[in-house]
């Protein structure tokens, strides 16, 4: 599998206060899953491990994905590019942050009241590395999240999905969303209990283009 | 492909960003391990000596056709253990358009120990197994057979750490 560059961003350095230059990556190769399988889960799972020793059996928060075998998941995604996607994020020489979405397939059909039943770009994993957690002592960076998230429309503009997307949310997760500028689908709502968001298509510009204070102004 | 947004956007956002967790993806602890087994008997497969076209299914009929094996049992055998009718265990491990009915899935879920909705995770996703690009072809050598059956061991001990 390869890699494509789409250009370089931003992410804060929270430990220098300063930005750093990342590289957004369209695609993956054998380092990225290195990082992964390296770097990653060893810290995830101590950090569970932790948890567990602290007698926390609830494991919903920080490190829930350390079994979401994400090196696996990434290779799975990248045979059939026609269906799914992975992108990644990469500053210092590091894997920051993933994300894997399926796009148009009819598993995963717009529940907004805009446009019931269109296709779309669906978000099935994003996550970004343990040392950037914001529950991490000292974490690095910041802004992974929006990074990916707009990277996510910009496939969905290109792809002719007119910028929709969606998501199921995990619990803690909720409020970043709707800060993003996702609209909730009550209908959306799972077995599971995962919260639903989408990015309609009158609003997929706006939410990747318009500043803070606007954003607030609306939700 | 062309990024919507600017880097001046992207970084007035994460200014104001809220430090709150983004990640995303259904619990899939148990699935994690499902997936494993699947692997493993997927492997088995891969060393059969059997020249078989790929075939899609899903990954709950990998997954039955695991249990099977592990459980050393016929169709027939599984279905009258969850109760159901045999041509559904055949259906589900064969045919990927077949859509399992709801009592399989709560059976087998029960059968195995786990959560429904880890069940029905399996359900949803396909995977392709078999394949000329995994048929060895030619008769049964003692080396392909010492191979299949390390990968049978692991599968069931994979499917023995699932189920402890």
């Amino acid at each position: 599998m390869s890699k494509e560059s789409l250009g370089t961003v931003s992410l804060r350095n929270r430990r220098a206060g300063k930005y750093e230059h990342a590289t957004l990556y369209r695609g993956f190769d054998e380092r990225n899953i290195e990082h992964i399988e390296k770097h990653w889960l060893p810290q995830l799972k101590q950090a569970r491990e932790a948890q567990r020793q602290r007698g926390i059996d609830d494991i919903r928060e920080e490190v829930r994905d350390s079994h979401w075998h994400w090196p696996r998941k990434i290779r799975e995604a990248g045979r059939d590019a026609l269906l799914s996607e992975v992108f990644l994020l990469e500053c210092g020489d590091m894997t920051q942050a993933a994300m894997i979405v399926h796009k148009g397939l009819v598993d995963y059909l717009s529940m907004h009241p805009e446009h019931p039943g269109r296709l779309l770009v669906y978000v099935d994993l994003l996550a970004t590395a343990p040392w950037n957690r914001v529950s991490w002592d000292n974490p690095i960076y910041k802004g992974c999240g929006f990074t990916m998230l707009s990277t996510a429309i910009s496939l969905s503009l290109d792809e002719g999905y007119n910028g929709r997307i969606a998501l199921r949310s995990l619990p803690g997760a909720v409020s970043f969303y709707k800060e993003f500028g996702m609209t909730e689908i009550k209908e959306g709502i799972g077995d599971d209990g995962l919260r639903y968001f989408e990015v309609p298509a009158s609003q997929a510009r706006s939410v990747i283009s318009r500043s803070p204070a606007e954003q607030g102004a609306t939700t | 492909m062309k990024l919507h947004f600017t880097d001046e956007w992207l970084r007035s956002r994460i200014d104001n960003e809220p430090e709150v967790l983004f990640e995303i993806g259904p619990e899939l602890e148990d699935a994690g391990l499902f997936l494993e087994v699947i692997r493993a008997h997927e492997a088995a497969a891969a060393t059969s000596d059997r020249k078989a076209p790929s075939r899609e299914r899903t990954f709950l009929g990998a997954f039955l056709a695991g249990l099977r094996q592990r459980d050393r049992c016929s169709a027939k055998q599984m279905a009258a253990r969850l109760g159901v009718e045999e041509s559904v265990v055949k259906q589900t491990e064969t045919n990927s358009l077949f859509v399992p009915p709801q009592r399989l899935i709560e059976r087998l879920a029960s059968y195995v120990n786990t959560p429904v909705f880890a069940v029905q995770q399996l359900a949803a996703r396909k995977v392709r197994t078999g394949g000329y690009e995994n048929a060895t072809g030619g008769g049964q050598n003692s080396a392909s057979k010492k191979k299949r059956r390390k990968s049978s061991e692991e599968f069931d001990q994979l499917l023995n750490k699932k189920m402890s």
